[in-house]
């Protein structure tokens, strides 16, 4: 889907619909959105290679906010608006630093009155990601939808379906017949999310997700002949990075997460997860895994 | 009236006192675990009606997107408010047998006081803010405490005679007859003590997740 399409969509639900449903009676502006989450994670191959020899690992610090304002239509109906701030910065790879700033629109209903009424949510955002090797930097939209409903008093599950687009720019062609726009993406992600309360203070979430379509990886460039030979690559070009090059593929990866939270009060706590990436693109296999801990506050 | 009429009244008045106080006695309760943890926010009443009138008009506030107190016992008949002190809208609602009842979005003190005229526990929601619970026991008596953070309550004041005492906890399971106690009061303090078996259920959960994924 073209950029300019995207930013259409973006701003028409944005922008357009929230006058006319705002018409509802008795809707207002309420609560302020403040959400901090600083976080250090440990990462196993950050390039996501498929090949063994040229696997890199670094960690990371983190910090992500989120400023914005809900307003209630009804009481089964409200929106978001909020505005995303992200910032990284790698150990090793001092070129993957990068910081994102972003827009994020969401409207949630809820099918009724009552604790264990499923409820229903689009998501739509647009954000900047602007990484220090300029290569990698590019501006990506999101649209979701999710459903979901509490089972028990301590259970609840979530569907997720994600299409994401990704614009990057064209950087060096190193091979004459393949486009260089690696970080033009496209994919889709369905997750189901579980979460169970332990105890009046630990929460365990557990996800599946499934994501279709473009990824990219980065390899050595003496791997990048084996690559070139067993599968088809829509894009590659140098990279500054781990000094080979990176490449955009059609492919499926399994992601698995598992998160362990620790509340410190109503609005603070500690957060644990896990994250393990599989991924396949014709005969090449792709595994990598990201181990977080964060603190995380919400106003 | 003379010396002699004023020392009259005093004696009679001392022996009044001192009879009446002799004639009312505590019982202290104390409301524990199977793991012998004290259990807080038991509701801890003598089975009886009472021809007392009802309780004046309660209050169950919202606070930083919170019910407030968590447990309320009240007599049969008695009405509660729900004001809003948060600066944002609530959707408070009951689907208790009890009652049932739905105060549509507002903010302020914008309804009357909600009237609990039948026995029994009602459990109260919002529903915008999902982790939001409260509960109200209503009874017809009018001796019942809630049990503190040490599982303790006293029902003071009470005279002599044979009482049925009865606990009643949000997450306990069966009948609340089944954990009756009988007991005799004669001029002393007593003590009682209800071991009973909380099901593990907690409130939804509040504190935020680390996740791309929104929930406001």
């Amino acid at each position: 889907m073209k950029l300019r399409i995207k930013k259409v969509i973006f701003s028409l639900i944005t922008f357009q619909l929230f006058p006319v449903i705002s018409q509802a009676e008795n809707s207002q502006w309420v609560e302020w959105i403040a959400d901090v989450e600083v976080a250090h994670a440990q990462v196993n191959n950050i390039n996501y290679s498929a090949f063994s020899n040229d696997k890199n690992d670094d960690n990371y610090l983190s910090l992500k906010a989120a400023f914005g304002r809900v307003y209630q239509f009804s009481g089964n109906t409200r929106m978001h608006v909020a505005l995303d701030l992200s910032s990284k910065n790698y150990n090793r790879f001092s070129l993957m630093d990068s910081n994102e700033t972003g827009i994020n629109f969401g409207l949630r209903h809820k099918f009724g009155l009552g604790h264990y009424i499923p409820y229903l949510q689009i998501n739509t955002s647009y954000r900047h990601l602007e990484v220090d090797a300029k290569s990698w930097s590019n501006d990506a939209f999101d649209l979701a939808l999710e459903v979901g409903k509490h089972f028990t008093h301590n259970l609840s599950f979530a569907a997720n379906l994600t299409y994401t687009s990704q614009n990057g720019d064209a950087w060096q062609a190193i091979i004459p017949e393949l486009s260089s726009e690696v970080f033009d993406q496209t994919f889709w992600r369905a997750e189901f999310f579980a979460d169970y309360i332990l105890s009046q203070d630990w929460l365990l979430s557990l996800s599946y997700g499934r994501q279709e379509g473009d990824f990219n990886s980065a390899c050595t460039v003496e791997n990048v002949g084996k690559v070139l030979d067993t599968m088809q690559v829509k894009a590659i070009t140098s990279d500054p990075i781990f000094g080979g090059c990176v490449y955009k593929l059609d492919g499926s990866n399994n992601i698995y997460t598992s998160n362990l939270s620790y509340a410190l009060s109503n609005h603070s706590a500690l957060n644990l997860s896990a994250k393990f990436y599989q991924g396949k693109a014709n005969s090449l296999d792709y595994h990598g895994s990201n181990i977080q801990v964060s603190y995380n506050y919400r106003y | 009236m003379n010396l002699a009429d004023i020392s009259k009244l005093l004696g009679i008045s001392f022996i009044t006192v001192f009879f009446q106080s002799s004639f009312a006695a505590n019982l202290q309760v104390k409301v524990v675990d199977n793991n012998s943890e004290p259990v807080e926010f038991a509701v801890i009443y003598i089975n009886e009606s009472s021809k007392n009138q009802a309780d004046n008009t309660l209050i169950i506030d919202q606070v930083d997107k919170e019910f407030i107190p968590y447990v309320t016992a009240v007599r049969r008949g008695s009405s509660i408010n729900f004001p809003n002190n948060d600066d944002i809208r609530h959707q408070v609602y009951s689907f208790s047998k009890s009652k049932q009842f739905e105060l549509p979005l507002y903010s302020g003190n914008e309804f009357r006081p909600v009237v609990f005229n039948e026995s029994g526990a009602v459990a109260l929601a919002c529903n915008i803010h999902d982790w939001m619970k409260a509960y109200v026991y209503v009874v017809d008596t009018d001796k019942f405490v809630i049990s503190d953070k040490d599982g303790q309550g006293v029902l003071a004041d009470l005279s002599n005679g044979q009482y049925e005492v009865l606990v009643w906890h949000p997450t306990q399971g069966g009948n609340v007859q089944s954990s009756a106690q009988k007991i005799t009061v004669a001029d002393s303090d007593k003590q009682l003590t209800f071991a009973i078996n909380p099901k593990k259920q907690f409130k939804p959960w509040r504190a935020p997740k680390s996740t791309n994924r929104r929930g406001y």
